[in-house]
């Protein structure tokens, strides 16, 4: 009994600590939350089941998100100038069943990203399906459903 | 200014080689560009795969008109106007649906068959002697001036007035023909819906910048360099997002020579030759099946035609590979948003769909670190276009005085900015035709 709450709590703890290793611009780390199979998922459609087959804002495993990392330190990613910020507020995660043997965590989410005067504020559901190595939790899949995905939606420059 | 009254004024917004700066943030040009421009062109509204079955429907905004596309019971594909005839009403709210044999408003219930035609209204006996039958409402739902269905995508004209479907786009229908037929069928099955942006900028800046090989290397460095050295790291998978970022990082000479062609009416075709989707790898087996649907020598011509963009003016970009149109939803001068459709070409590969699917989320997506770059700059340029000093925007590269009061031009080198000046004579040649009053049937 105490072994699930202890775990209940590391997950909920997990999606604090994730979230805020954005904020604090640590993508490097970030990224090294993800397992090896790990994907980062953004579909275009609400109720949206498949990857494969249909259209999403972002579907990237480990490749593409260092792409997307590393071009942030880019001297020349002209469109981070003015500087993009953002902010994660956290609603207190939702411990779920898991799922084909992977711990399942969920939370509401409301995430800004601020540049050069202008703020963009976006509501989603994210939910997180990890594994434990090493002692350590990966993310095997973030998926971060936006209340407006079928929205003409302006740039979002950052990991929501 | 007065640009709906002074001739002067409009025609001096184009010039040999430079655009005054009007053309892309005065709303009063916007106004015009909808009556003269947008509303005599034809526009893209959806493809009929989006509709398969009677009763099927889906609406869309077209240059400001509330247009609902839906499959009649004869199994035809009407495009009409979704405002009941009764008070304005939309009668169909729902961004994809199916309306069952009738389409009824919520508002008073009046009711209509799926080609428009009015069906029936409440209290009837009160319009006995009121000579309801003459009145505009009881003639139905509105419809564009003009409807065409060609291998499966839908246009529509909102205007009575303006040149008819093949007159208007040309030779630029090839670019259509070519992507239905990368299916051994010869037809298309558009993917489930759509990928959608907004951008902060008029829409000819996009529109420019969709033939502008000469921005990818320095706008585009950022992703492509850093692609290039991610590839290197994890050198033991080369996935399709390698092989459509790293041709991003091409320069100038790769498009001096990729061949190009301008249209009448503002199409263009860049890469007639090759382009940064030439050298994509065969998916196994495809190029058999289209040989045997199509014969050796079209599945060669097919396949080997693979343009950078071919530009049906004024609000759509076609690769023919990967499968994608690019769709553009002007909003207002500073407003445009976006759609990129993919699609699959009917009994080939599914890795054609999930190629262009690929594409369309790394290059063209809100999230895409691609588009990032190109929409930080249009916005730039609407935001800073307007300050002190130079009010133009300068398109003179390679430009030759003899190439004017001609609109087919047929050149080597995609670096000649001619690709855009040709879209401008033509939204000139538009937007000086004062429109008729009633642009609708």
């Amino acid at each position: 009994m105490n072994r699930c709450i202890t775990l209940d709590s590391r997950l909920r703890q997990f999606v604090y600590d994730e979230n805020r290793l954005l904020d604090e611009r640590r993508f490097d780390e970030w990224f090294e939350l993800f397992a090896e199979e790990g994907v980062y998922w953004v579909p275009a459609r609400a109720e949206q089941t498949d990857k494969e087959g249909e259209p999403s804002i972002a579907l990237e495993g480990r490749l593409l998100l260092k792409l997307r990392v590393d071009r942030l330190k880019h001297e020349r990613a002209h469109s981070l100038h003015p500087q993009v910020r953002s902010m994660h507020v956290v609603q207190r995660p939702r411990v779920e069943e898991p799922e084909g043997g992977l711990d399942a965590v969920s939370c509401n989410l409301v995430y800004f990203e601020y540049q050069g005067g202008s703020q963009l504020v976006l509501g989603a559901q994210v939910r997180y399906l990890l594994r434990e190595a090493e002692g350590r939790l990966l993310i095997v899949e973030k998926r971060v459903q936006l209340l407006d995905c079928d929205a003409y939606l302006p740039a979002i420059q950052l990991f929501i | 200014m007065d640009y709906r009254h002074d001739r002067a004024a409009l025609d001096g917004l184009v010039q040999a080689g430079q655009v005054h700066r009007d053309a892309y943030l005065s709303e009063e040009i916007f106004e015009l560009e909808r009556e003269r421009l947008f509303s005599r062109s034809w526009l893209y509204v959806g493809h009929e795969s989006q509709v398969p079955g009677h009763g099927d429907y889906i609406t869309v905004d077209l240059a400001g008109s509330s247009v609902v596309m839906v499959r009649d019971t004869d199994g035809s594909v009407r495009v009409l106007i979704n405002r009941c005839a009764h008070k304005g009403a939309r009668l169909v709210s729902e961004p994809q649906g199916n309306a069952g044999r009738v389409m009824r408003c919520p508002y008073h219930a009046w009711t209509y068959r799926l080609d428009g035609s009015l069906l029936a209204v409440p209290l009837k006996a009160g319009y006995e002697g009121t000579v309801f039958s003459q009145s505009r409402a009881a003639a139905g739902l509105s419809a564009p001036g003009g409807v065409q269905v060609y291998r499966g995508f839908v246009f529509a004209r909102l205007s009575t007035d303006g040149p008819s479907f093949e007159d208007y786009f040309g030779q630029a229908l090839k670019a259509l023909d070519n992507m239905a037929d990368r299916s051994p069928e010869g037809e298309l099955q558009v993917a489930s819906n759509c990928i959608r942006s907004v951008i902060r900028c008029n829409w000819k800046m996009y529109l420019e910048n969709v033939n502008d090989t000469v921005h990818p290397i320095s706008t585009h460095e950022s992703a492509s360099s850093t692609a290039r050295k991610v590839g290197n790291e994890f050198a033991d998978t080369v996935p399709t997002a390698m092989e459509q970022l790293l041709p991003f990082g091409a320069g100038y000479d790769f498009y001096s020579k990729m061949g190009a062609t301008t249209l009448p009416h503002g199409h263009s075709i860049l890469g007639s030759e090759f382009s940064i989707h030439t050298d994509y790898s065969d998916v196994p087996g495809y190029r058999e099946m289209l040989e045997q649907a199509h014969g050796p020598a079209r599945a060669r011509e097919i396949l080997s035609y693979s343009p950078q963009n071919v530009v049906l003016y004024p609000t759509l970009a076609v690769k023919g590979s990967p499968q994608i149109l690019r769709v553009l939803r002007p909003v207002s001068a500073g407003l445009t948003r976006l759609e990129t459709w993919v699609f699959q070409p009917k009994g080939a590969p599914a890795a054609l769909l999930e190629r262009g699917l690929t594409y369309a989320r790394l290059v063209f997506s809100p999230m895409s670190v691609v588009a990032h770059d190109d929409v930080h700059l249009f916005e730039s340029q609407q935001k800073v276009m307007a300050s002190a000093g130079n009010p133009w925007v300068n398109l003179q590269r390679q430009f030759d005085p003899a190439e004017c009061g001609q609109e087919t031009h047929d050149f080597e080198d995609g670096n000649n900015e001619l690709v855009m000046r040709n879209q401008y004579r033509a939204w000139l040649a538009m937007l000086a035709q004062p429109a008729a009053q009633e642009a609708l049937a």
